[in-house]
């Protein structure tokens, strides 16, 4: 085991988890967005992560609400429905230092948003993109959302007749450097999968199912707590180690495999019971799409490939963050201006 | 290539000038060159052995061009955002847009770089035009120069994100190179149809500001402009050219090298927020409608907000209070007047003596000139006020209109949409002005606007009520 040692007071920036937090929640009591914007703040007071450098994006919805209830010194943008993606791509383009931490629900990502959810993950944009998955438009009052599964039961009745699009099936096949899977009521693995994804380069998705618990946590739902807690499969355990500290581990031979990630720090998947290696993509394809059919609920860290270059990269962008370049550097001196106009003379 | 030659020797185009346009279009590939050429000489020789000239039409150089470019609107507008410091560009292809985007694109790949070569820019053929305007408000918020580009289907698309950049103070550029609408319309075709839906975008109440460059010269400045206004008024600015500007090479000055330096507009560094104890994002502290903002990243502890397109108070938080909802919208009322006065004014020429007037603005600029000598010609003396943004400053409008018996306006468009925005802004007095309106696709020709001011005189004259003298 990665031995955690006790620390003092505050983290290694001395930042207390209070400077990590957020105004109060005005979602129901029992969401599990609520949950998942506790892990969000555990994750990053525990990662260390300046809340100032860090903008929260979102689009619209009840999950695109929740950057407002944690973090509250990190800027945030609360976007048009489904658009979040390229207001995101935007803010990081201006600003590369910025840890950019998009939330979105299942209708912002892959109803509306679709287009620039698989945009993002195409030009993968350092990022990490949270959807806090329910499979329900809570804030419109219960309507199906195109994750919903097939025959799972609205809370009126009514019997989803669709197959549902599958999140990380889609990121899979996009090529997606980080997918992971995980449930809101699981901190064990959603804590190190969002602190893996701070230290990854690259769009990072996480897909939280999150059950709704106004809408759709009712007898026949696929989402409510008891459905997902009865189907959750971790395809491992999890334990995260940052660059920072001193890595002590003793696992068994065989039985660890250790994912070491774009800022040094490791990831250790330990196995439960089949083998599972998440950096083979066209296997992971099929294991999700499997487990779909056998109404399991695959969560882990998916995929992940931390060497793959990020558009910056592909794009051979300076280091330096454009938005600070002044004037001395953005515009060009009186020679290039006569250079360019002698092209038309 | 040996027609070329056929009619370089029927038209007497010498031969160095030939040659030039080869190596340039050849990109200086010798023995292509080498072959082109000697294609031409067949030409030259088939039209000496067996053809007699017998018209009189030839071409040879001449020195009134001398000191002058030849140049596109697009490529003008794309040196404006160059020299106007844009960093992150984001655009969807459109006729007849996209060389605008192109033509920086180039200009970027070989002016914007870092010592190491590496790009001081972000350029993004984005997925669609929601897509591509949102990376430019995702890039304005976070204090970069960005713009993007467009023309009519585009900006429909856009209009969500430019509400939101309005009510929200987001600045970025963009610039609709405008062809025929409605909907598909004419997509190589020009017009001026975009003016009321780009000063109105989006739904509730929003009003944007225009800049309406009307020569090449103007596209390369307003192009700049836009940026320092953006950053100024903290707000989505349109530079609305069209087609025909955009996509026609033109003959003009050579442009200036910009004297102005940037204008960042109000933002605070960490430094400022200490002194001043607090930052409040939509506080109108100086009472111009402009606020103070932050960029992202600023590591002050309380220089972080929230962003939102929902109802927000002067602290940037979330509110569905009525009047905090009233006092945003009215301070960005308060905003827009600032703003009235900064605008490009509108240019007025008074003639001496004249009873008309005549107002016109963008490309329909290009057939003033003749049109009002024709004019002149025909013994109708004129004025000419050319409008170059919206908002306009409103008293040299009036002024105009009460020195002139009659006014018309041209425009190219099937509405007269700058007459109902004048009528807007105005009011009764605007009620004078007639409108010359041409919409078939093609720039106004001249001939359309002295038919028109004909036309309309007449009209005019023969509903008049007796006593009142016509102008001519």
């Amino acid at each position: 085991m990665a031995d955690i040692k006790t620390k003092p007071a505050g983290n290694r920036l001395g930042l207390d988890i209070e400077a990590y937090k957020g105004a109060a929640s005005t979602l129901c009591p029992g969401c599990g967005h609520d949950t998942i914007s506790r892990h969000i703040i555990n994750a990053f007071y525990e990662s260390g992560v300046d809340p100032c450098r860090v903008a929260k994006m979102s689009g619209i919805g009840c999950s695109s609400k929740t950057p407002a209830y944690f973090m509250s010194r990190s800027c945030g943008l609360n976007a048009v429905h489904g658009r979040m993606p390229s207001v995101a791509t935007g803010a990081k383009l201006a600003n590369r230092d910025l840890l950019v931490l998009g939330v979105s629900g299942d209708g912002d990502t892959v109803s509306i948003g679709m287009g620039q959810f698989c945009h993002l993950i195409r030009r993968n944009i350092s990022m990490i993109y949270i959807i806090e998955n329910n499979g329900v438009y809570g804030l419109t009052k219960g309507q199906f959302s195109a994750t919903s599964d097939l025959g799972s039961k609205q809370r009126w009745g009514a019997v989803n007749q669709m197959e549902p699009i599958d999140c990380c099936g889609i990121a899979l096949e996009l090529g997606c450097s980080f997918v992971a899977r995980t449930f809101s009521g699981d901190p064990k693995q959603a804590v190190p999968l969002i602190k893996a994804a701070i230290a990854h380069k690259g769009t990072c998705l996480l897909d939280i199912i999150s059950p709704c618990v106004t809408f759709n946590n009712h007898e026949g739902s696929t989402k409510s707590y008891a459905s997902v807690q009865k189907r959750d499969t971790p395809v491992h355990a999890l334990d995260f180690v940052p660059f920072y500290e001193e890595v002590q581990v003793d696992y068994p031979e065989g039985s660890v495999k250790e994912v070491v990630l774009a800022d040094g720090s490791s990831l250790y998947l330990k196995k439960l019971g089949k083998d599972y290696d998440p950096t083979n993509r066209v296997k992971a394809l099929q294991v999700v799409a499997e487990a779909r059919r056998a109404e399991e609920l695959l969560t882990g860290l998916l995929y992940v490939d931390p060497k793959k270059k990020d558009f910056q990269e592909i794009e051979n962008i300076a280091e330096r963050p454009l938005f600070e370049l002044a004037e001395s550097d953005l515009r060009p001196s009186r020679k290039a201006f006569e250079e360019i106009l002698e092209r038309h003379a | 290539m040996i027609y070329v030659g056929v009619l370089a020797e029927l038209l007497g185009i010498e031969q160095l000038a030939i040659e030039e346009a080869l190596r340039h279009q050849l990109r200086s590939k010798e023995k292509a060159v080498n072959v082109n050429t000697d294609a031409v000489e067949i030409g030259r020789k088939y039209v000496r052995e067996n053809f007699q000239k017998r018209d009189p039409y030839g071409l040879s150089r001449l020195d009134k061009t001398e000191g002058k470019i030849l140049i596109e609107g697009n490529t003008a507008s794309a040196m404006g955002a160059l020299f106007g410091g844009c960093t992150v560009a984001a655009w969807y292809p459109i006729t007849p847009a996209s060389s605008l985007s192109e033509s920086l694109e180039e200009l970027m790949e070989q002016y914007r770089r870092d010592d190491s070569g590496r790009k001081n820019y972000a350029f993004v053929q984005a997925e669609d035009e929601i897509a591509a305007v949102g990376m430019a408000l995702g890039a304005g918020w976070c204090g970069a120069r960005a713009m993007t580009g467009t023309s009519g289907p585009g900006m429909s698309l856009m209009s969500e994100f430019v509400g939101y950049g309005y009510y929200a103070e987001v600045p970025f550029v963009i610039f609709n190179v405008q062809r025929i609408g409605p909907s598909t319309g004419l997509p190589t075709r020009t017009a001026q149809g975009d003016l009321l839906a780009a000063a109105y975008l989006s739904h509730g109440d929003t009003k944007h500001l225009l800049l309406i460059p009307s020569t090449v010269e103007e596209c390369y400045e307003f192009g700049m402009l836009a940026f320092d206004l953006a950053d100024r008024f903290q707000t989505p600015v349109f530079v609305l050219s069209d087609l025909d500007l955009g996509m026609n090479v033109w003959l003009t000055d050579r442009f200036e090298y910009p004297a102005k330096p940037f204008d960042r507009g109000k933002v605070l560094t960490e430094e400022q927020i200490k002194r001043l104890g607090k930052f409040e994002r939509y506080r109108d502290v100086d009472g111009d409608g402009i606020c103070y903002r932050t960029y992202p990243g600023n590591p002050h502890a309380a220089a972080a907000y929230f962003t939102r397109g929902s109802g927000h108070n002067e602290r940037a938080a979330y509110t569905e209070d009525g009047l905090d909802y009233q006092r945003v919208l009215d301070r960005l009322l308060v905003k827009f007047e600032t703003a009235r006065k900064e605008m490009p004014p509108s240019e007025v020429n008074l003639v001496p003596g004249a009873k008309v007037g005549i107002i016109a603005y963008g490309s329909s600029d290009q057939a003033m000139a003749e049109a009002r000598d024709l004019l002149t010609a025909g013994g109708l003396k004129t004025s000419y006020l050319k409008i170059r943004a919206f908002p306009f400053a409103v008293e040299p409008i009036r002024d105009f209109l009460k020195k002139h018996e009659k006014v018309f306006i041209v425009e190219q468009n099937r509405d007269a949409q700058m007459l109902g925005i004048l009528k807007m802004e105005i009011g009764r007095e605007a009620m004078k002005i007639k409108p010359i309106l041409h919409y078939s696709g093609f720039p106004v020709p001249t001939e359309a606007i002295v038919e028109g001011v004909h036309n309309k005189h007449r009209e005019a004259a023969e509903t008049a009520p007796v006593g009142m003298e016509g102008g001519e």
